[in-house]
């Protein structure tokens, strides 16, 4: 059966959720496995989120617009001596799809307008 | 790091490498880039919360098993909207309209054979067998023709078709073998490339024999 278009993924509200959730927190953009930590101790989870899962989910997302992606520059992970990360960041069309979902907002984000705001 | 650590972190790149195989480079590069990045921070993460390394393993293959079915979605996904832009931007060019028409007319020609066949012109009887032959006549260029036609949107079902078309139409003419078959064999070769299909020796994006057809 094919999904309804633009139709949102129970972990694709999550994400959303916790990278709302995060940027209250003060981290505004967050990686892909910085997100799979950050959902497995939302959900008390044994296990992080599968790396396909994750990762066409996230894909999924920025094609919807609901997300935007930028690499990390080369030369501060060469620094670091690990490979360069993509950084996400939600964008407000992916506000307003997590709003139109449904889901409990509020409770994620405290303070709302503050939080959708930057 | 343990064996099993660094089996784990082989086997889930490995998969990387395979599944994004075919796909163009960019899109390959930062999947792979991506997976790799996780695989640094996971291990980074359990290194300083000091967790055994068995345990890492074992979350990184679980991690990878888990996720084989998405991957394998993802890459489903990822190379039909490849070849079908490949396939729209390929078939949208002046040649392959005008080679669109040039390989359809050999098949017109066939059909206009076959419907004066069904009038009763020719040496023909008015017996079962002579109908069936009348029909076939009639149907095998109609088929190829429309294979030709869905090729660009249903390249497998379109080229079944121009190679079940254009195929009996030679058998039906086996007198006329030295035309049919060079003949047919353009009209294939066009179909190939208006499919966009990968077929030795055609190459994607490039233009073929087909492209003066």
């Amino acid at each position: 059966m094919r999904r309804k278009p633009g139709a949102l993924l129970p972990i694709e509200l999550s994400i959303l959720e916790t990278a709302i959730t995060l940027r209250v927190r003060g981290a505004k953009y967050f990686h892909g496995f910085m997100i799979a930590r950050e959902l497995k101790q939302q959900q008390n989870a044994r296990l992080l989120t599968a790396h396909g899962t994750l990762y066409k989910a996230l894909d999924r997302m920025r094609k919807l617009g609901f997300l935007e992606s930028e690499w990390e520059d080369p030369l501060v992970a060469a620094q670091e001596g690990r490979p360069r990360r993509r950084f996400y960041s939600v964008t407000a069309a992916g506000e307003a799809a997590l709003v139109n979902a449904g889901e409990p907002v509020t409770a994620a984000v405290p303070n709302r307008q503050k939080g959708l705001a930057s | 790091m343990s064996r099993l650590l660094d089996l784990s972190i082989g086997v889930t790149r490995a998969w990387s490498a395979t599944y994004t195989r075919g796909l163009p480079h960019d899109l390959r590069a930062e999947r792979r880039e991506e997976i790799d990045s996780d695989l640094w921070d996971h291990q980074r993460l359990a290194d300083l919360e000091r967790e055994p390394a068995n345990g890492i393993a074992n979350q990184i293959l679980f991690r990878f098993v888990l996720g084989i079915p998405a991957d394998l979605l993802w890459r489903i996904e990822a190379g039909s909207t490849k070849q079908a832009t490949r396939r729209t931007s390929m078939n949208s060019t002046p040649l392959m309209r005008i080679g669109l028409v040039a390989a359809m007319l050999p098949l017109a020609l066939l059909v206009v054979f076959g419907v004066t066949f069904m009038l009763g012109n020719g040496d023909w009887e008015n017996s079962t067998e002579h109908w069936l032959w009348r029909v076939a006549f009639l149907v095998a260029p109609l088929v190829g023709g429309i294979g030709l036609w869905l090729c660009a949107t249903q390249p497998r079902l379109g080229m079944a078709l121009v190679l079940a078309g254009v195929g009996s139409s030679a058998f039906l003419m086996p007198w006329m073998t030295p035309i049919t078959v060079p003949i047919g064999l353009i009209v294939i070769a066009f179909a190939i490339k208006r499919s966009g299909l990968v077929i030795w020796p055609f190459r994607p994006g490039t233009t073929g024999p087909t492209g003066t057809a």
